[in-house]
């Protein structure tokens, strides 16, 4: 009996946790037609991001308007679409639980109210302040275009002179509102992604990391807080200071970041298969590595910004770019790589040495000078 | 009898000047024992210059805790800061010099900054704008830990800056602006906050001198170059903006450095060539301490000839000048199209003189250049 019960315990337990992980997105339109055409909307799309490209997930029909997603749940909110109209998407954030999309014109989808999970009913907030802030803006406007001084009235350039401070003061209002917004609302992941898209081209970075600081730990798993610590250390990035975090793929698909080797010295290596310069420092990286043959406190990390699967693979091949400290990945994304723009490099070969901690010891060391170094840090660790 | 008409009309227009009216500070200090155990006996009345220097406009003895400034206000002159001095190193009570009464109350001669200042409209406003700083410092106080006191900092920041741009059109506005506000915005947002000041103040010093920054962060290629105070070589005062209409060659340059030198001799070569052309004016600008030995220099190095302009403040390496263009490193060359934008920052002496030829021969290459 008693094992009956712990077993049924478990089971309950079992249960209730896959119902936890589970998100259900039901919507339904007021009109099913196209904007611009006379066409109906038969199924929809759900598209998420994966790997920084936009995938679509999974198709749902329209039924009487209707249509339902179910799926599991991401850990972390994730800012999805929901696409197959011809004016815009709609945004939402993924999540578990029930997400509604409230009854919406197909034609105007950018447009639908979302609500039910508290990311959603938090970003309908925001975008309510939002509308609340642009009343407020033409209400000032107004008042100002009734006060010009009868002396300019006709005299366009004036009345544009006068009038013109107060369209910024509304720009900055508007900053101000959402800067409330953040504070009272510092607990939600919603607030990661206001302050990513509001704050974060409005203030320097020590404003930015003042609002970070402001955040609960639990925030700190997001993968936008992630991003905004990133873009911070990417902005006020120099010797000494802590890098940015890279990721990307190896050539066997598996996932890795610079941070997954703190602890050890990173070479990181930014090359392209097409770049003669970056091969020309294999020979110099080789006799590094040959160097560290016995330690393990430091790695080279080759981070590609090729575009294709094979000119990469096929280069490390060529060239026996293999050693077991020598680590290869790329996001096969050219110039637009993540990597690149994080670390600021304008042109490749590009290195940077991270130290164990994390922070960047020097950039740019190459051929004999960049030997010698790496073979210093590995004489530090046999000592 | 016109002279007669002349004469009222001046008396008039005296009486006009002077219309502005007078400031009058009225003083009271409680305790008036400093930090650090002595007494205040005289206070004095500081203005900071266009250099950022401290220069003492008036002074007043404190006769059983009570002293006044009185200051007559021209009619085009602007609502400036002053700091009441006089409470030891550092300390000071700062206040806005406009047409009326203001009283100053300070508690304790040991804590000015807590003093409470009322009276004229720039100081009321400024004193609503203390009173949300000390909000933000209490409630920071009054949090258990770091995270807290960073939101509560999110807290003061907005209110500051809507406090800011509800009083867009005060002349404190601008300058907290630039003293405070610029360093926490992105470049293209210090712009922003530059546009919502209200076009009253558009020829106020503070509004200027906020521009100029905001210019100064923003300064590349083909955007607007700030404008500097050009204190000239036969004494008289210019700004940079005085010659839009024209190309401008400015170098910076330093005394005794061989390379500023070199340069400038090169830079002759170019003069020469096109002297008698009008749409180019030379300027340089010297970045010296000593107003004896930048004028030796300047006939020394043969640049004290007509048509070509010789500026230095006196400021040395610390020229605010330079300081507005980056300059970190003499000599350095620029050239400004009529309108004011840069079209180069660094410019080598060889490559000015082929951009030259090209503006001569109608090639307005850089206008492209604008991103």
């Amino acid at each position: 009996m008693k094992k009956l019960l712990l077993f049924a315990l478990v089971f309950v337990a079992t249960v209730t946790t896959a119902q936890e992980r589970k998100f259900v997105i039901k919507g339904e339109m007021t009109s099913n037609k196209l904007c611009y055409s006379d066409e109906t909307v038969n199924e929809v799309k759900l598209q998420r991001t994966i790997d920084g490209v936009q995938v679509e997930v999974a198709t749902a029909p329209v039924v009487d308007g209707k249509f339902v997603f179910e799926g599991e749940a991401p850990e972390m909110i994730e800012l999805c679409n929901i696409t197959g109209f011809d004016n815009g998407s709609i945004p939402l954030f993924l999540e578990e639980g029930e997400i509604k999309v409230f009854p919406f014109d197909a034609a105007y989808p950018v447009a639908a109210k979302i609500g039910g999970s508290p990311s959603n009913e938090k970003y309908q907030e925001y975008l309510d302040l939002n509308n609340k802030c642009i009343q407020e803006s033409k209400v000032r406007m107004k008042e100002v275009l009734a006060n010009i001084p009868k002396e300019i009235q006709g005299n366009q350039d004036l009345e544009m002179e006068f009038t013109s401070p107060t369209f910024y003061v509304n720009n900055m209002h508007f900053k101000v509102a959402i800067m409330d917004f953040v504070y009272d609302n510092i607990e939600s992941p919603v607030t990661l992604y206001v302050i990513k898209y509001a704050m974060v081209p409005t203030f320097n970075s020590n404003v930015i990391q003042g609002f970070l600081d402001a955040m609960p730990q639990e925030l700190h798993k997001q993968a936008m807080y992630r991003e905004l610590v990133n873009d911070i250390r990417s902005a006020n990035l120099k010797e000494g200071s802590a890098a940015p975090d890279i990721v990307g793929r190896t050539p066997q698909g598996k996932e890795l970041a610079l941070s997954d080797f703190k602890g050890k010295y990173v070479f990181i290596d930014f090359w392209a298969s097409w770049c003669a310069p970056c091969r020309r420092e294999i020979p110099y990286l080789k006799e590094a590595l040959a160097y560290s043959e016995n330690s393990d406190n430091l790695v080279v990390l080759s981070y590609s910004i090729d575009n294709d699967m094979d000119a990469w693979t096929g280069c490390i091949e060529s060239n026996g770019l293999v050693h077991k400290n020598w680590i290869h990945i790329s996001t096969l994304k050219g110039w637009n790589s993540e990597g690149i723009k994080l670390f600021g490099v304008t042109g490749v070969p590009f290195t940077a040495l991270v130290g164990p901690d994390g922070n960047v010891v020097e950039f740019n060391l190459r051929g004999e000078e960049m030997v010698k170094k790496l073979k210093a840090i590995v004489d530090g660790a046999n000592k | 009898m016109k002279r007669l008409l002349t004469t009222i009309l001046s008396v008039a227009f005296c009486i006009a000047v002077s219309a502005q009216g007078t400031c009058v500070i009225n003083g009271v200090i409680d305790d008036v024992k400093t930090a650090d155990g002595k007494k205040v006996k005289k206070v004095y009345l500081t203005r900071t210059n266009e250099y950022g220097l401290a220069e003492t406009v008036a002074e007043a003895k404190v006769k059983k805790g009570k002293y006044t400034f009185k200051r007559e206000l021209a009619q085009d002159e602007p609502v400036l800061m002053y700091v009441i001095t006089g409470f030891g190193e550092g300390e000071g009570i700062e206040v806005f010099v406009e047409p009326g009464e203001v009283a100053v109350n300070t508690a304790s001669a040991a804590t000015p900054c807590a003093t409470i200042i009322a009276g004229t409209p720039t100081n009321d406003t400024y004193s609503e704008y203390k009173k949300i700083i000390g909000e933000g410092v209490s409630a920071a106080e009054k949090c258990a830990d770091e995270s807290a006191r960073s939101k509560e900092a999110i807290k003061s920041l907005s209110q500051r800056i809507r406090f800011l741009i509800d009083h867009n059109a005060s002349p404190m506005t601008p300058l907290e602006i630039e003293r405070y506000l610029l360093q926490q915005l992105t470049p293209s947002y210090a712009d922003q906050m530059l546009k919502s000041v209200s076009a009253t103040l558009y020829d106020h010093p503070y509004y200027l001198s906020l521009r100029n920054k905001v210019l100064a962060s923003a300064l590349k290629v083909g955007n607007e170059v700030p404008d500097i105070t050009l204190p000239m070589l036969g004494g008289e005062k210019k700004h940079l903006n005085d010659l839009r209409g024209k190309y401008v060659v400015l170098s910076f340059w330093a005394n005794g450095c061989e390379k500023s030198a070199a340069v400038l001799a090169e830079l002759k070569n170019v003069y020469n060539v096109i002297k008698d052309n009008d749409e180019f004016v030379f300027l340089c600008f010297a970045l010296e301490n000593d107003a004896a030995a930048w004028k030796a220099a300047v006939e020394s190095n043969g640049t004290n000839v007509e048509g070509w302009l010789n500026a230095c403040d006196g400021m040395g390496a610390d020229s605010p000048a330079a300081k507005l263009f980056g300059v970190d490193k003499a000599p350095r060359i620029i050239l400004i199209e009529p309108e004011g934008r840069a079209v180069s920052l660094d410019q080598e002496v060889e490559e000015l003189q082929m951009r030259i030829e090209q503006i001569m021969e109608g090639d307005l290459y850089y206008l492209d250049q604008e991103e």
